[in-house]
């Protein structure tokens, strides 16, 4: 346990000191900036088309996703990696891909899970220039053994609820600073409760389960592409 | 500032951090709590036989605050032995319903044995089980008597049928014991025994001339006689308010239920 708890020090640690250094650069002379690779700029090339006539301008290549997440816990894995868009200023969904097993986070059984976070920001401009604090719910597919959205027939109707999807309400916090980088601009390093729907009807259901112990931590990079 | 807010909580309450619910990480001061809980027994569990009283609680699941009441009120009573669980210690196998369990079952002050049920093996249940109290299937001896504990899921486990082959063994009386008791969460009158295993169960138990069976799984306390000549006690949830105490006398095993 104390290996454990060392070892997410250590994480965190290093995810502090990446941030002061991504700070320093961001603040570097403008003039050293990166020039904005082919790929991209080509990937950002307007294109118009002409219905009738309405002519509409699109971005080429809007499906690249411009957040791409490296997420610690939060009950969707040991690590997993996630891809954002910004569709408004406020709403900036991103689905993750997480994976547990005993060498990937100690667990005897492995578990892969698929989460759809649907993340709402509180603000459109950063407090304090760089925090930015958001919440909201994500769905949770999870895969291990024993798991069903659809009781295998031989159960009376209704004997279990599904076990794969759950929701999970969170509150989390993001922490975003300008970088000079080829390919990303911008670097957040977040923290965010979740509270699993199961969970959460416990603690609302009894007083043994206080409020704290539905909750899950994840700590996560974000990386802004340009 | 937010940095040292993470570090304080990651250092302080690791209970925060979770993989995922259906994780199987179990802390080490909670492994294999049936073994751990036996040899809390020992040596009085190798006396010869005389009178004893055990306490049988059963179906906790997320009943949290009466399973609470539950223990406070075994810790009023000085006259049992130890306490045997019949399973469904939880309600969908999630790895934090196995943890409040734990934590509310070991502030009883009398060594507590576990027996697995149906809920606990969703998920990764089973395999959680396994890990925190040992084999689904076991037995041990208490002054001279044999306790068989049988792991008797069949849908959730995804199996046909129970080990019967083992249930038949284990129920043996190899060793002038003085009684043979045989636990199960599930009757054999459930639904999740085909007509030939709820026949069979019976069966075994009138070959190895066996009087009591005792169950978890209906919530509400009963006994029974459904075949004529085993009785069949069935253990009460605690949201009932009311504990099964089995005295194991000289001549016979009788059990009492109390209302608290």
């Amino acid at each position: 346990m104390i290996k454990k708890c060392f070892g997410n020090l250590v994480l965190i640690s290093f995810l502090h000191l990446l941030s002061c250094e991504v700070r320093a650069q961001a603040e570097a002379d403008d003039s050293l900036r990166y020039e904005m690779p082919k790929m991209l700029k080509k990937a950002y090339k307007e294109r118009t088309v002409v219905i009738k006539e309405d002519t509409i301008t699109y971005r080429h290549r809007w499906f690249i996703p411009g957040q791409y997440k490296l997420q610690y816990a939060g009950s969707i894995g040991f690590m997993s990696v996630g891809f954002g868009y910004a569709i408004t200023q406020t709403y900036q969904p991103a689905l993750f891909f997480g994976y547990l097993s005993e060498n990937f986070g100690g667990s005897k059984n492995s578990v892969v899970s698929i989460s759809l976070k649907n993340s709402f920001y509180f603000t459109r401009q950063p407090l304090f220039r760089h925090f930015k604090p958001y919440g909201g719910l994500s769905v949770t597919w999870g895969n291990t053994n024993n798991t069903f959205k659809r009781l295998p027939d031989y159960y009376p109707k209704e004997y279990y609820f599904q076990n794969k999807i759950h929701f999970y309400p969170f509150l989390g916090g993001e922490l975003k600073f300008a970088i000079n980088n080829r390919y990303f601009d911008g670097v957040g390093i977040y923290t965010e409760f979740s509270a699993m729907d199961a969970y959460l009807l416990e603690a609302i259901r009894t007083s043994y389960v206080k409020p704290h112990m539905a909750l899950s931590m994840a700590v996560g990079l974000t990386f802004y592409l340009r | 500032m937010a940095m040292l807010v993470v570090l304080l909580l990651l250092a302080g309450c690791k209970e925060i951090i979770e993989y995922s619910p259906y994780q199987n990480i179990v802390e080490s001061k909670w492994k294999k709590q049936n073994i751990s809980n036996y040899n809390k027994l020992l040596p009085a569990a190798k006396e010869p036989f005389q009178p004893f009283r055990i306490g049988l609680i059963a179906d906790s699941h997320t009943y949290y605050d009466d399973f609470e009441e539950q223990v406070k009120y075994i810790n009023t009573c000085n006259d049992l032995d130890f306490i045997i669980h019949l399973g469904d210690i939880t309600l969908s196998a999630n790895a934090r319903e196995f943890d409040w369990y734990s934590e509310i079952v070991n502030k009883v002050n009398l060594p507590v044995l576990t027996l697995i049920g149906n809920h606990d093996c969703l998920g990764n249940g089973y395999d959680i089980y396994t890990e925190m109290f040992g084999e689904s299937n076991f037995f041990f001896v208490y002054k001279g008597v044999k306790f068989v504990m049988f792991d008797n899921i069949i849908w959730e486990k995804k199996v046909q049928d129970p080990d019967f082959e083992w249930f038949d063994k284990a129920l043996a009386n190899d060793s002038d014991y003085k009684y043979v008791l045989p636990f199960a969460h599930i009757p054999p009158w459930d639904a999740q025994f085909t007509v030939g295993n709820e026949y069979l169960y019976n069966q075994i138990l009138l070959k190895h001339n066996l009087d009591l069976s005792v169950h978890g799984h209906g919530h509400s306390y009963a006994y029974a006689q459904p075949y004529d000549d085993v009785n069949y006690l069935s253990v009460p949830s605690p949201e009932k308010s009311q504990l099964i105490i089995l005295d194991v006398q000289e001549d016979a095993i009788t059990h009492e239920l109390v209302k608290y």
